[in-house]
């Protein structure tokens, strides 16, 4: 007997909460669930959700009540809802709003609103939270008042400690700046933003109401993080600032605003090593902001954020924020503030961090629904293994981890079969990424291509771009600047010949590079040495994708085709 | 089995004419002792008499009966152990007799049996398994009941936790602090403490694995497979009967031990004890904890009182029993569709099709999802292959590459993991596939081999090639360099001596390694038909029975006793058999019924007592019950078979087995402050037993 159709969700103790894929209600289910859950996987056959205090502190400002979520998991639970799982719902959404930040009369204190006594004794014998509160009375409600430095630091704090704050102190709202996008752009073609970017951008803005203007929006690679960016700047109008990973990417930024927004030249600045240009619109990288000459010294280029009255922050690829860069983000929480990422995952295990002082997430769609709509590519995943050859299995059985990697990602077999996969692929336009610049070097002179890196100077850069939209080249090889960039040409085959050990956001990334929507369905083959820690790490970066859904086809191939 | 009649004519004349004199009156010469049982077996048959002797059966006689019945007619020894603690021996032993006297109950050899004359009237409004233990309405948590906590998706998380597991337990045999916390992660349930106590669950079900066989705990804690092997054969139910057993019958002292590598002596019995309680117990009913121990003891005669205790708490402890704070216990519930969290009550249909919920799932992340619902057996090949992420309503794993060269090193190979695989998951993805294969490769391209090296300079090498060497040879490394199996080295001795080797090198043997397991090799010696009358009558028993109350005999037989003619001696002796209920007619009061004997001496009466002592020991049909003072003033009550009397010095010594163990004793007639003779039943024991 099939299970009782209509009940796809299974909720575990933990609160997380498995919903099969194959069972009749799982759309229906899916709907719902993304109202108060995170989605946190989605393999092929069982999605992963978790009921969190974010969560559902999340839908309880959207008005949901305990009730409501309960009444869902109730409907589509398979078994009955576990106890623990009913109270920690209840006892969650309870606590949002018992404690509220509000401003006050001096513009450099927020007014912290705890009307239950109980909790108010708590925050005082908090030693943590302790030293940034002073008890005050407001109007007749007590509470504390909170350094408006203090803002994101209290808000971390509380959230720690279980209660999340209403943050209802109005966020700066910056000198104001027309951004409209356009509908057509300069070289004539026809733009408009897709729905699931409005509804990000929408989710992100919350009509402006206190407590939004604040957190992050996870979207797949090659789903147009940029354009919901850009969508929130026409939304917003304000001077806004861009942080982003690296030179090339603030091109690129500046570029799309070119392309895709009214804005003019002299409205964008280029904030990098290279220039210190502060405009309305300021593109930097995160590096020059934690640059510093040594590290008894400060930061000097924080001083950027109160260059401006900024009214927006946008945060590109918000999983790679810079620790130090948490620390003025804390200072800066009057500030709207907007991350963008495909993958929430840091390597560091400080999503919580980005959560409080950027911004919670608010929204998030799985990779394959928006595949099944047409938004990305459908792509093909493939591992190819290959065997080192003999000559080198004595060199890598005796280096250190280090070693054994790097001769295992540069096994030279690995040429001739990125030659195969080539050959096979005759009709697309192909992309050779990979980590180790003299491996991609001898690939792009075997495979007689262009290659790519991070000190190809942008002129040429631009011109290879060029011929490859134009088809005019159908393979070149990129160095990690494929990672990041985010106008890179679109492809249809990527062949990752080695990647960063383990990185799932890499993996990510790389896919991305592939998923624009187009005729065909594109693919991704992931070549790597058998029997070797390379195998291993492969392992890990997959992980990710085949959370997000995506199947990875093993196959074994030798030297000889 | 003798009936009445048999039983009857075998008794010794005394004990004989006794009877036949209570019931029919004085017996006339000639007479046929054929003839005199056939007349007593005709007065039991009226309808009149039947109703009369069941009438007087009080509630003390109602338990006796029914604890006859219950156990099926048991030995008298059974009777006595299943009233151990509750009863004294001497009282049972008196209590017999009277009801025997009565003609309710006869011996057959060594077995009480109801004298099959009553029995319908007896169990139509005296028989009643409520009798024997008390019980109540369940009340609060008991009218829910939930299964054990100790499931089987929790076993077999447990198992898989405890593949990696370096070490849950301390010297001490407490829980390590990171230990807990990382349990606590990954297995919540077993942190909680056990019921009533501040002890983690985890202790208990450690202790038990050890007992079975299934555990190691030897710095590390390793499941041991071949104690699984033993609890994947049996089913739900018992396997925790089987853990309850384990660990009653469990006396070594916790702590870090060696290797347990048999269940104690008597594990199986008792599980199987166990089981058959836990399911005869109806739903909806609690009773009282001496019950359970009365009951396993009634299955297992043989049992120790503190084994049955210790299993009764056990039974608490893995939640077989749910017990109230009044100490009434009901049962848990029994082999649920599927073993749900404590918070949960979860209602599993059966399983079948591609989804179905007896079916894992395999993601391509290598996330395996099992359902509660997994054979268990198939689950344990989950948790070998896979490590353990959280236990759950649907615990989850992830297959590992340590974990699959652990089964590859079993002797397993890819492909039978695979299809093992394939065949309780709806599907596997190809990676999956691909990569258990490509870990059994890697696995596979380096080998341990044991066994014998022997090794052949240029000059022997021919030696090889002797037909009675060269099938030895498993494998040849190098020229010159073979491998031959552990098992056939004396094989090769020998035929390295017929190949004209003069001087045969020995080999240094290896150490061996660890244990042997074996299970219990005592068979099972619960009596099985006992076990299913037990659940029967048990079950049967739905009502609570009518109290009886005390059952005076009728006012009219004393009012027939006083217009009699008989001296004060014979008055007082009929109105004790009166009292006794012997005497159910008006009919029966009779001088001629009437003996007078003296039965008791006590105080200064020293010659009475020697008198007494004597008589028994000349009928040998009598005990003796005798009463002394300790040291300390206090009354020391013996139930004494004599044996002989004998002069030592100026003292007379009574000989004797004391009762109910028939320990020799030998006690001194002056210290004796009373001595009472007692029948010792219908049927005399020979003194030589």
């Amino acid at each position: 007997m099939q299970p009782p159709a209509g009940t796809p969700l299974i909720i575990q103790s933990d609160a997380s909460l498995l919903l099969d894929v194959h069972d009749p209600g799982f759309e229906e289910a899916r709907a719902e669930l993304t109202a108060f859950a995170e989605l946190e996987k989605s393999p092929e056959h069982m999605h992963t959700y978790r009921l969190t205090p974010l969560s559902l502190w999340n839908a309880a400002s959207a008005g949901l009540t305990a009730d409501d979520v309960l009444g869902v998991l109730d409907r589509y639970g398979r078994y009955p809802t576990p106890e623990n799982v009913r109270f920690f719902v209840t006892d969650t959404i309870s606590r949002f709003g018992k404690i509220g930040l509000h401003a006050t009369d001096e513009p450099n204190r927020l007014f912290l609103d705890v009307p239950d006594r109980a909790i108010r004794q708590e925050l005082i014998n908090n030693k943590r939270v302790a030293p940034l509160i002073e008890p005050t009375d407001q109007d007749g409600r007590a509470g504390f008042t909170v350094a408006l430095y203090d803002r994101g630091t209290i808000k971390q704090e509380l959230t720690q400690i279980g209660y999340p704050v209403r943050d209802e102190a109005p966020l700066k709202d910056g000198d104001p700046l027309t951004v409209a996008l356009r509908d057509t752009t300069p070289s004539g073609g026809l733009f408009h933003v897709r729905d699931y970017q409005v509804e990000a951008a929408m989710a992100f803005h919350g009509a402006g109401l206190p407590g939004t203007g604040f957190g992050t929006i996870v979207l797949p690679c090659g789903a147009g993080k940029t354009i919901v960016g850009m969508k929130v700047m026409e939304i917003i109008a304000t001077n806004t600032l861009i942080l982003t990973t690296n030179v090339a990417a603030v091109h690129q930024w500046m570029d799309e605003l070119l392309d895709k927004t009214m804005l003019s030249p002299d409205d964008i600045g280029e904030y990098t090593g290279d220039h210190k240009i502060i405009r309305p619109v300021t593109v930097a990288t995160y590096q020059i902001l934690v640059w510093r000459r040594d590290r008894t010294e400060d930061f000097p280029h924080f001083q950027l954020f109160r260059e401006r009255n900024w009214g927006l922050i946008i945060y590109d690829e918000v999983h790679l924020l810079p620790a130090p860069v948490f620390r003025v983000t804390a200072e800066i929480q009057a500030v709207r503030r907007l991350g963008l990422t495909a993958t929430l995952v840091r390597e560091d295990s400080r999503e919580s961090d980005v959560f409080s002082l950027v911004g919670p997430k608010r929204y998030d769609v799985p990779w394959k629904e928006l595949e099944q709509k047409g938004w990305i590519a459908e792509a093909n995943c493939y591992e190819i293994r290959i065997d080192l050859p003999e000559s080198l299995k004595l060199d890598y059985a005796v280096a250190d981890k280090r070693g054994k990697f790097r001769i295992a990602s540069e096994n030279p077999r690995k040429v001739d079969i990125a030659k195969q996969i080539i050959e096979n692929h005759r009709e697309d336009s192909i992309m050779v990424i990979g980590q180790y610049l003299d491996q991609l070097g001898e690939l792009a002179r075997e495979l007689d291509v262009p290659i790519i890196t991070g000190k190809t100077p942008n002129a040429q850069r631009e011109e290879i771009y060029g011929r490859f939209r134009r088809g005019e080249l159908h393979v070149i090889v990129v160095s990690k600047v494929a990672n990041f960039a985010i106008d890179l040409p679109d492809a249809s085959v990527a062949i990752q010949v080695s990647g960063t050990f383990g990185s799932r956001q890499e993996e990510a990334q790389r896919l991305g590079r592939i998923l624009r929507p187009k005729a065909r369905n594109s693919s991704f083959y992931s070549v790597i040495s058998r029997y070797t820690t390379e195998e291993t790490f492969a392992a890990n970066r997959q992980k990710f994708l085949t959370e997000q859904g995506y199947k990875y086809h093993i196959e074994i191939w030798d030297s000889d085709g | 089995m003798a009936d009445l009649k048999s039983a009857l004519l075998t008794l010794p004349d005394e004990a004989f004419f006794e009877i036949i004199r209570n019931y029919l009156g004085p017996v006339r010469t000639p007479f046929n002792k054929h003839d005199l049982v056939g007349r007593l077996e005709a007065f039991l048959r009226t309808d009149e008499i039947q109703q009369r002797i069941v009438s007087l059966v009080d509630d003390d006689d109602a338990e006796l009966l029914t604890a006859i019945w219950f156990l099926g007619e048991p030995p008298v020894d059974e009777l006595y152990a299943f009233f151990a603690g509750r009863r004294s021996y001497i009282e049972l032993h008196q209590k017999l007799l009277n009801i025997e006297d009565r003609l309710l109950v006869y011996r057959d050899d060594d077995a009480l049996r109801l004298t099959p004359a009553l029995k319908p009237a007896l169990e139509r409004e005296v028989l009643c398994a409520r009798r024997l233990f008390a019980s109540r309405a369940a009340t609060g948590a008991q009218l829910h009941p939930t299964p054990p906590w100790v499931t089987d998706a929790l076993l077999i998380s447990f198992y898989s936790y405890c593949v990696d597991e370096p070490g849950l337990f301390r010297a001490d045999g407490a829980v390590r602090k990171r230990a807990a916390t990382a349990l606590a992660a990954a297995i919540p349930e077993l942190i909680v403490p056990s019921a009533g106590t501040d002890s983690p669950r985890v202790l208990l079900l450690a202790r038990a694995l050890r007992a079975v066989g299934a555990l190691a705990v030897t710095g590390a804690t390793t499941p041991v497979d071949r104690g699984w092997e033993l609890l994947a054969s049996l089913d739900a139910t018992g396997r925790v009967a089987t853990l309850v057993a384990a660990v009653a019958c469990d006396d070594r002292t916790d702590g870090t031990e060696s290797v347990q590598t048999v269940p104690p002596t008597g594990t199986n019995d008792l599980a199987v004890a166990v089981e058959a309680v836990w399911n005869a117990l109806p739903s909806g009913i609690a009773v009282d904890a001496a019950c359970i121990e009365r009951l396993l003891v009634a299955l297992l005669p043989d049992l120790p009182a503190d084994r049955a205790r210790r299993a009764r708490e056990a039974m608490g402890l893995f939640g077989v029993l749910c017990f109230a704070e009044d100490g009434f216990c009901a049962p848990a519930r029994r082999e649920p569709p599927a073993a749900a969290l404590p918070s949960t009550q979860v209602q599993e249909p059966q399983t079948q099709g591609a989804h179905s919920l007896a079916r894992i799932v395999v993601q391509p992340n290598f996330e395996v999802v099992m359902p509660q619902h997994i054979g268990f057996d198939d689950g344990l090949f989950v948790a070998r292959i896979a490590a353990l992420e959280r236990h759950d309503t649907y615990p989850r794993f992830e297959i590992t590459k340590p974990r699959v060269a652990r089964v590859l090193q079993g002797g397993a190979s890819a492909s039978q993991i695979v299809d093992r695989l394939r065949s309780i998951a709806p599907s596997v993805p190809q990676n999956v596939a691909t990569t258990i294969n490509s870990w059994s490769d890697e696995f596979e391209s380096i080998r341990l081999v044991r066994g014998v090296v022997m090794t052949l300079s240029p000059t022997r090498r021919h030696v090889a090639s002797h037909a009675h060497i060269a099938e030895l040879i498993d494998r040849e490394f190098a020229p010159g360099v073979y491998l031959i199996s552990d098992a056939n080295v004396e094989r090769l001795r020998s035929a390295l001596g017929d190949a004209g080797v003069e001087i045969v090198p020995e080999v240094a043997r290896p150490r061996p390694t660890g244990n042997v397991i074996a299970t219990d090799p005592h068979p099972v010696s619960v009596d099985r038909r006992r076990l299913s009358s037990f659940a029967t009558i048990i079950a049967s028993s739905s009502e609570e029975p009518a109290r009886l109350g005390r059952r005076e005999p009728s006012a009219q037989l004393k009012a027939a006793l006083e217009s009699t003619d008989l001296s004060d001696d014979q008055r007082r002796e009929m109105a004790a058999r009166i009292d006794r209920k012997l005497i159910i007619t008006a009919e029966q009061i009779s001088p001629e019924v009437v003996r007078s004997e003296r039965s008791e001496a006590k105080g200064f009466d020293y010659v009475g007592k020697v008198r007494l002592i004597e008589q028994a020991i000349r009928t040998g049909a009598s005990h003796l019950e005798t009463i002394e003072r300790s040291a300390d003033g206090e009354p020391i009550r013996r139930l004494v078979e004599p044996v002989e009397i004998r002069r030592t010095g100026d003292e007379l010594i009574l000989h004797g087995r004391e009762l109910p163990g028939r320990e020799p004793v030998e006690l001194r007639v002056r210290k004796l402050g009373l001595v009472r003779r007692i029948r010792a039943g219908l049927v005399a024991r020979a003194r030589t037993q």
